[in-house]
């Protein structure tokens, strides 16, 4: 493996140190690896190929003072936007479908549950799942509204004013929530920087203790233009990559590593997601299958399946009653005894290997529950619903973890009462 | 009959609606369009899901597969340039990506038990292209970069006489499927999703991404939808 996509050692500072005169100033659109246009290098070297701004850069039209000013608005207004924001934290993956989603809304329901102020921006544009999972079916017609001052309001849990989420779901009218976002890289960079500069994340809880962003799969234009707009506003606090264990998956992640590594994004950790599927007996099917074939053919036009749960259940609660009671001995009603199976193996050690390959913290696993999956479909915090299961006490793991790296000032009551008589 | 040939039978032999509209009325001019490598290649097939993870690459994979054990002559190409699925799903012995004579920085694809096959996971990384090649660097890509090598991959591949060539498309709805739809004329389309309300979601901004653009999607997959 090349050094390249190896990442450094975990980053120990709370934000992001941005690279002198570099990545400050990148125009829109520049590719990752922008050298900035200041630089010597500036429109010809190989991290310009393809850029759209190549051309510009390499006749200095960045360099006058009309074009410095630009910048340095752009700057101002990032910083401005995100000044109440304490941590920005990026939830990256590289693969699709492994569960970034569920993750940043899940960690976001938990930390908003501990009583932080909590927002979710989605700069997945084609494809964003976080407005269900933080509302429900309320997301639908949910809308941005806008503040006296021309700024986005985003759209707060009706049943928690300390969780809020943006998404491109609330610009679009109800009636065409299905409409697909069919946009170049460059429409996106705009709305992405209008997230950034626009959002007012003010609120009733006077800003946000955390900001989780939830990402697409992929190392592209979304990726680029959030971290380098996160760079500028020095705002970015770390990400956490999540993961599923099969080959498949690492090897992108492996990619998304590399992304974190050459835009100096500090990773605090690997989850490993739905390495084990876990639910409680009551939730299993069983199923016979026979042979109607008078020969010895198996295919499957000769072979008749039986439900036969109920008979197993009845079985198991007569010669097994203690998998049915819980440790006080009545009914089992509380969910307390978990079954699980292996649904994706482990590949060359898994991710566990990969994250000490990396040298990067192992966040352990997340079993995938299907009550999991209910609860982001009703954008429920799943360590209420089920505070005893093994995939609630993971996210609180992992929110312990957050807390304990990126700490958020407590007021005290002194702070509180001087606030009062202010206001 | 083989299921090649009702398919045939099937699909319209007239230009699609699109390229009427830019202008294209004939065979000749599509072919023009498509350039050497593509010009041999009978339908298009697009397996997408603009949500990732439900299963595109081990459905386009396995329909690939299956098409050719059915007797058709079948190419594969897995667009994913950020994550390619493709040299993970399928492990030729020979994954050598050769120059073709058809013309300049042209190759040809890898051929694996009948199917042609690549991948930006198979190209060298001397070809210079981000992301190229087995344990690479991530392709860091902006759009228009990313319909680049869309592009090259698509007409810069001597792909030969197909029946069908499939294209993986990696998940969304941005510059990877504008490229794909502009640069060919996709023939029909099949979805694929999982039973949760996100996939499914995700899935009707697809059917209607394509039917926008004047694609059928003829088929959706339900993948994973019990274990």
């Amino acid at each position: 493996m090349s050094s390249s996509s190896t990442p450094k050692e975990e980053d120990t500072t709370t934000k992001n140190e941005s690279k002198e005169g570099t990545d400050t100033d990148t125009p829109d659109n520049a590719n990752a690896e922008c050298v900035g246009p200041d630089a010597a290098g500036a429109g010809k070297a190989s991290a310009c190929d393809g850029c759209p701004n190549q051309k510009a850069c390499g006749s200095g039209a960045f360099n006058n003072p009309e074009a410095k000013a630009k910048a340095l608005e752009e700057k101002t207004k990032l910083k401005t936007s995100l000044e109440n924001v304490s941590h920005t934290i990026l939830v990256l993956s590289g693969k699709g479908g492994v569960g970034k989603s569920t993750v940043s809304c899940q960690i976001a329901h938990t930390l908003a549950s501990m009583g932080y102020a909590v927002g979710l921006l989605d700069v997945d544009l084609c494809g964003p799942s976080a407005p269900r999972m933080i509302l429900g079916d309320g997301y639908l017609t949910a809308q941005i509204a806008q503040s006296a001052s021309g700024g986005w309001i985003p759209v707060y849990n009706p049943n928690k004013p300390n969780l809020c989420c943006v998404s491109i779901s609330f610009l679009l009218p109800d009636e065409n929530r299905d409409q697909a976002v069919v946009w170049r890289g460059p429409r996106k960079n705009g709305l992405i920087q209008q997230f950034l500069t626009q959002v007012d994340w003010t609120g009733e809880t006077d800003g946000l203790d955390y900001l989780i962003i939830d990402t697409p799969p992929g190392t592209s234009d979304e990726h680029i233009s959030t971290v380098q707009y996160l760079q500028k506003a020095n705002a970015v606090s770390g990400a956490i990559l999540v993961t599923t264990p099969e080959e498949v998956c690492m090897a992108d992640v492996r990619k998304e590593l590399n992304f974190c590594s050459k835009t100096n994004v500090p990773v605090m950790g690997i989850i490993e997601n739905m390495g084990t599927y876990t639910t409680t007996i009551d939730k299993l099917t069983f199923t016979t299958t026979t042979s109607t074939s008078t020969t010895n053919n198996n295919d499957d036009d000769n072979q008749k399946e039986e439900d036969c749960t109920q008979k197993v259940l009845d079985t198991l609660r007569k010669h097994c009653p203690e998998l049915f009671t819980n440790n006080n001995g009545g009914e089992m009603n509380d969910n307390n005894i978990s079954v699980s199976s292996t649904l994706y193996p482990a590949s060359g050690g898994g991710p566990k290997a990969m994250a000490t390959q990396y040298n990067l913290p192992y966040w352990g696993l997340l079993p995938m529950d299907p009550d999991l999956l209910q609860a982001c479909e009703h954008g429920q915090a799943f360590v209420e619903e089920r505070p005893n299961s093994l995939a609630a006490k993971a996210l609180n793991d992992y929110c312990q973890k957050i807390i304990t790296k990126f700490p958020v000032e407590e007021m005290d009551d002194n702070d509180q009462d001087n606030e009062q008589a202010a206001s | 009959m083989s299921l090649l040939d009702v398919n045939v039978n099937v699909i319209p032999q007239q230009p699609t609606p699109w390229i009427v509209q830019t202008g294209q009325q004939s065979q000749e001019d599509v072919t023009s369009k498509l350039g050497p490598g593509l010009s041999n290649v009978s339908h298009f097939l697009a397996v997408y899901s603009c949500k990732g993870g439900v299963g595109k690459s081990t459905v386009a994979c396995n329909l690939a597969y299956e098409l050719a054990r059915l007797g058709g002559r079948v190419g594969l190409l897995d667009l994913d340039i950020y994550g390619p699925s493709l040299p993970v799903l399928v492990q030729p012995d020979d994954v050598a990506v050769r120059t073709s004579s058809l013309g300049s920085n042209m190759v040809c694809p890898i051929e694996h038990k009948g199917v042609k096959l690549l991948s930006l996971g198979f190209v060298s990384p001397n070809s210079g292209i981000p992301g190229s090649g087995k344990d690479s660097d991530a392709a860091i890509l902006r759009g228009p970069m990313a319909g680049k090598v869309v592009t090259q991959l698509l007409k810069g591949t001597e792909w030969g006489d197909l029946d069908v060539l499939i294209l993986d498309l990696p998940p969304g709805t941005g510059d990877v499927q504008l490229t794909v739809c502009q640069e060919t004329n996709l023939s029909f389309a099949v979805g694929v999703t999982t039973p949760s309300k996100l996939a499914i979601a995700d899935a009707r901004k697809g059917i209607s991404m394509f039917n926008n653009m004047g694609i059928e999607t003829v088929a959706m997959v339900e993948n994973m939808s019990y274990f």
